[in-house]
């Protein structure tokens, strides 16, 4: 039995009042000398049972007429089946409640979550002082979009039961408990929507045709969650078309000043201790008013190889250092900006470099991380057609200009023929192989070579007077199967023009070349391209085929494009002085240097990954120790979460697996909340030797979610037209709930004590305490 | 307060004064007086001729029919005879209940009081018995004003006590009173009803002129308690503790039926029955009575 005011159940004692009356009235009599006793008793022989009966009725109509009363005043709630007799159907309520991290956003009045909560408790209150019987599922949007991650042909009901915080739950004794319990939750850093949640829900809805369903949206209505309602009219619909009662309970307030950090990246360069790294950041002001003098605090977070060890206390365990923060005059509204910072790791080892942005309405999106896997060097293989060896000259020269100067690539030259007996293991100990002025290589080469770009080695081919453009064509094109990414037409001459001031050479938009793009004067001012070797037009239109420069009569020059993970890289013109002097201008070392990174870093792991994102670690060729463990980065303050895991070994020992992602229906919810947290995920392995190997996974919110633009709700109705719903402010929720808070059982107990009372007064009546007319019956 | 104060009040006696009681039925009497007697004798109103039979007074032989026809037959007359009137007083425990205002014997005693005034006054015949289970005083018929003082003496001196009987009583009151008179009997015929009714049918069949002065409380006849009471029996050792109201239907119920017992019962012994409150004026009540007589005595 349950009560909306636990207080006033006191009030049950009140049922000791009529027995006591009673037992005072037994007891309490006067006494009368009677001389018509024979009346008396003949009446009392004639009516003893009939007026005990009366007595005890009337006694206990007295005493059900106080527990009535006292019920409908501590307004009684109760689910019991009987009840739903004299009520209406079991109504099912569906609340979807948004926990993206939008709702986070907070104002004076507090987070728009904490609204939702308000208004979710307003409701369970209301709900739980109806009528009838009730029910209700509580599914919060994240919990149905990892239900629908880990989807298969599973049925609905299945997938609820995993996802829902209630499931078909009838409304609680104490709503109170569960409003706790729910007060607990906040929001997480998912970017949501509400049709999954919709679409979870539906085939529920659909196999209960003898529930009356009340389906609730508490939302924060971002524009880019219901800007574009198509799908969500879809779901609608098939709500409807279940007979379910539609309503949106809107907890958002107008937005608040957001900025938000979109995309922190490292170049696409060497990754190599020692060596100068862009970090590249883009950070948009997600409001609609300007934002000035923002200060950008960017920090490293060093992890090097073997020198750091599991720090559960620290919100990292590696070396924190303060880069000079980056500071921004203005950024306009809904403006996005891109400043780069140049960052140096010592060591090699999975680095972290972290950017916050100063605090505003939402928290959330103002940091972001990168995960820099920083190694000793990156090996490049040259492999020179010319016979002196002049390519390979060019490249030592750059890459190892100075015994002091570090470029982070180590170069190893071998002959075309080796390819063919090289392992494609060794080959894979590569980063880049860069074919130099080769004319041919034989097939088993070609495809360790195609193996190689496959699983993400980077293949740099230039052209030169050694290459035979059949060849190319047919074994390395192979009508765009191959490697090549062009069909190569003829070798092209280029006439030298005396005293022409026309660029020759000109760099795309490319990321290899197009830093010197952004030069006030182009730097190719001095390249002569002598010759090159044309392409056939139908070939350039292949997909996927981008050119990185152009030479003369603005044909390629310089074209790339993917082959499995890997990238290939064709320079159509030679490097000895016969075919062009670019091997001796100074943009060669640009060219070099960045054309060798951008195809090394295709095997570099992702920097970062969206929150939800599984952490995957495999060490191969090294023993483990078979307990690893992972730290979840800290809500705030305090002791960060240290997951225990056991790894998994391959049947040869060589490969260690570590793996963890979220698994709704066997791990805790607590972890689950803690692998919904941004932030970087350090997941430690111990070799035999007794060293810490760490392996950092950057958790990032999704940016979109920070852009908390509003639908205005008439514009989401007009939108919506034809759907019937309902869209209330969490305010009002809040307060009153959604129905009339007297309900209860109010309205039965009250109808209920009128009949009592109505009875019991004619019972009365009937027992003769109401008082006498006093005529004479007898004259 | 003395007697006469107390059962005389002087309303009471001032209406009395103007009353006057007659006999409905033809009673015996000492003196020639305004009532009829079963008696024919001297008188001035000529009622028949009668066969002379040996024995007869000559005097009364009607010699002018003798003349004519040759015949000898008697002349009658009815005989004014003055009243003997007995007062039987039921002085039984049932009779000192107390309502509102005054017991019922204290009531009875009131109206026996003001009936010898009356009949006093009328140069009549009074006289009482005061009985319970048995006659308990006896106060012998007089004519005599100072008669009265007795009567009221009597009644002074009297309590109620016991059970009724009427039965055996008034087997007695037959034996003691043999000359037919008016008995008036004041009495709430609580007891054993049987006995009671055969009582008064044993009265009349004695050729007494009955009178049945049916004397009950108001609480009695309505009835009106509202508060748990435990009743306890005054002739009788019952006792229930209940809720009045709850009884009181079946109460009037009965008590109806027991008034419709007697009345039908003093019907079919022609004896003139009244219910009596406590609560009415004795001298109202008997000029009820008196007047009801009044419409009945001569025919």
């Amino acid at each position: 039995m349950q009560f909306l005011f636990q207080p006033l159940t006191w009030g049950f004692l009140l049922v000791g009042v009529p027995i006591l009356i009673h037992l005072i009235n037994m007891l309490r009599h006067r006494k009368q000398k009677w001389a018509a006793m024979e009346f008396l008793l003949e009446s009392y022989r004639r009516n003893r049972r009939w007026v005990m009966l009366k007595q005890w009725l009337l006694l206990a109509s007295r005493i059900l007429a106080m527990l009535l009363l006292v019920a409908m005043l501590a307004k009684w709630v109760s689910n019991s089946q009987w009840l739903s007799w004299f009520g209406s159907q079991t109504t099912h309520h569906y609340v979807l409640l948004d926990d993206s991290f939008s709702m986070a956003e907070r104002d004076a009045k507090g987070s728009a979550y904490a609204r939702g909560l308000q208004a979710l408790g307003g409701l369970v209150r209301s709900i739980a002082g109806q009528p009838g019987q009730h029910q209700i599922t509580l599914v919060r949007w994240s919990r149905a979009a990892l239900a629908n991650r880990s989807r298969s042909d599973e049925q609905a009901e299945m997938r609820i039961d995993s996802a829902a915080d209630l499931i078909a739950q009838t409304v609680p004794r104490d709503p109170a408990r569960l409003l706790d319990r729910l007060n607990a939750t906040e929001p997480v850093a998912l970017q949501l929507d509400p049709e999954t949640a919709l679409e979870l829900i539906t085939p529920a809805i659909a196999g209960s045709a003898d529930e009356k369903a009340e389906v609730y949206l508490i939302t924060d209505l971002r524009r880019n969650e219901f800007g574009e309602p198509e799908k969500l009219r879809n779901k609608f619909q098939a709500l409807t078309q279940s007979e379910a009662s539609l309503h949106i309970i809107d907890c958002g307030q107008d937005a608040g000043v957001n900025l938000s950090i979109t995309s922190i990246e490292p170049e696409q360069e060497v990754w190599a201790a020692g060596v100068p790294l862009m970090v590249r950041l883009q950070i948009r002001n997600q409001s609609v008013q300007p934002f000035k003098n923002l200060v950008v605090k960017v920090r490293t977070i060093a992890y090097p190889t073997g020198g750091v060890a599991p720090q559960v206390d620290q919100a990292y365990s590696g070396q924190i250092s303060d880069l000079p923060p980056i500071v921004i005059e203005q950024i306009g509204p809904g403006e996005t900006l891109t400043r780069q910072v140049q960052v140096i790791f010592g060591m090699p080892g999975d680095h972290v470099v972290e950017a916050t942005l100063p605090d505003d309405a939402l928290a959330t999106d103002n940091k972001r991380w990168c995960v820099i896997g920083i190694r000793q060097s990156q090996r490049v293989l040259l492999v020179d057609g010319d016979v002196q060896q002049a390519n390979a000259f060019y490249f030592e020269t750059v890459i190892n200009p100075d015994s002091r100067l570090r470029t982070g690539m180590t170069l190893e030259k071998v002959d075309a023929g080796l390819l063919r007996d090289i392992s494609l293991e060794e080959l894979n100990a590569h980063d880049v192989v860069a074919l130099l002025d080769v004319p041919r290589i034989d097939d088993q080469a070609i495809a360790k070579l195609e193996d190689f770009c496959r699983l993400g080695g980077g293949l740099f081919l230039i052209c030169g007077r050694n290459t035979n453009i059949n060849f190319v064509n047919e074994k390395l094109h192979v009508s765009g199967q191959g490697l090549f990414p062009v069909v190569l037409s003829s070798i092209t001459e280029v006439e030298a023009q005396a005293g022409s001031a026309e660029m020759q050479v000109t760099a795309t938009e490319h990321p290899i070349l197009a830093p010197l793009r952004q030069l006030s004067s182009s730097p190719f001012f001095l390249l002569q391209v002598r010759n090159f070797i044309s392409v056939t037009p139908e070939s350039m239109g292949r997909a996927g085929v981008e050119v990185v420069a152009r030479g003369p009569q603005e044909a390629p020059l310089m074209v790339e494009h993917g082959f499995g993970e890997g990238r290939v890289l064709a320079l159509l013109t030679g490097l000895t002085p016969d075919w062009s002097n670019w091997a001796q201008d100074p943009t060669f070392v640009v060219l070099a240097l960045r054309s060798l990174g951008y195809l090394g870093s295709f095997r570099h792991e992702p920097t970062s990954h969206p929150v939800s994102g599984s952490i995957e670690v495999a060490a191969t060729g090294e023993m483990m120790l078979p307990d690893a463990e992972i730290l979840f980065p800290a809500r705030e303050q305090g002791l960060r979460i240290r997951l225990q895991r056991r790894l998994e070994s391959s049947d040869n020992g060589n490969v260690s697996k570590l793996s963890l992602g979220i698994d709704l229906e066997t791990m805790d919810r607590d972890l689950v909340d803690a692998m919904l947290r941004p932030g970087i995920f350090e997941s430690w392995m111990m070799t035999g030797d007794g060293e810490n190997r760490v392996t950092n996974f950057a958790h990032n919110v999704s940016a979109v979610e920070g852009d908390l633009a509003r639908i205005a709700p008439n514009e989401l109705e007009r939108k919506l037209q034809g759907i019937k719903l309902s869209i209330k402010s969490a305010e009002a929720i809040s307060g009153a709930g959604l129905n009339t808070p007297d309900a209860a059982h109010s309205t039965l107990l009250m109808v209920v004590l009128s009949l009592l009372l109505l009875g019991e007064q004619l019972l009365a009546y009937s027992a003769s305490y109401h008082a006498p007319r006093f005529v004479g019956a007898t004259r | 307060m003395p007697a006469s104060k107390r059962f005389l009040p002087p309303e009471a006696v001032k209406r009395v004064a103007r009353l006057e009681l007659r006999a409905r039925h033809i009673v015996e009497g000492f003196l020639s007086g305004s009532h009829r007697s079963p008696y024919f004798g001297q008188s001035v109103e000529f009622v028949q001729h009668r066969q002379y039979v040996p024995g007869d007074d000559v005097r009364h032989v009607d010699w002018k029919v003798w003349a004519r026809q040759d015949r000898l037959v008697i002349k009658q007359y009815e005989e004014d005879t003055n009243l003997r009137c007995s007062l039987l007083i039921d002085s039984s425990e049932s009779m000192g209940y107390i309502g509102r205002s005054i017991s019922k014997f204290e009531y009875a005693s009131t109206l026996a009081a003001c009936l010898a005034l009356l009949v006093l006054k009328q140069q009549d015949a009074v006289g009482s018995v005061m009985f319970d289970s048995k006659i308990r005083s006896r106060v012998p018929l007089r004519t005599s004003q100072r008669h009265l003082t007795d009567l009221l003496t009597s009644l002074e001196n009297t309590q109620p006590a016991e059970k009724t009987d009427l039965g055996n009583v008034f087997r007695d009151v037959v034996q003691t009173f043999p000359r037919r008179g008016l008995m008036v009997l004041i009495s709430d015929l609580l007891g054993a009803e049987e006995s009671s009714l055969k009582g008064i049918e044993t009265l009349r069949k004695a050729g007494h002129d009955v009178m049945v002065l049916h004397v009950m409380d108001d609480d009695e006849l309505d009835f009106p308690f509202a508060d748990p009471t435990r009743f306890e029996g005054l002739e009788t050792s019952d006792h229930l503790t209940c809720n009045p109201r709850a009884l009181r239907d079946g109460y009037l119920q009965a008590l109806e039926g027991f008034l419709d017992r007697v009345r039908r019962a003093c019907a079919a012994s022609k004896s003139d029955y009244l219910l009596v409150r406590t609560s009415d004026a004795p001298d109202a009540v008997l000029a009820k009575i008196l007047n009801d007589r009044m419409h009945t005595v001569r025919r």
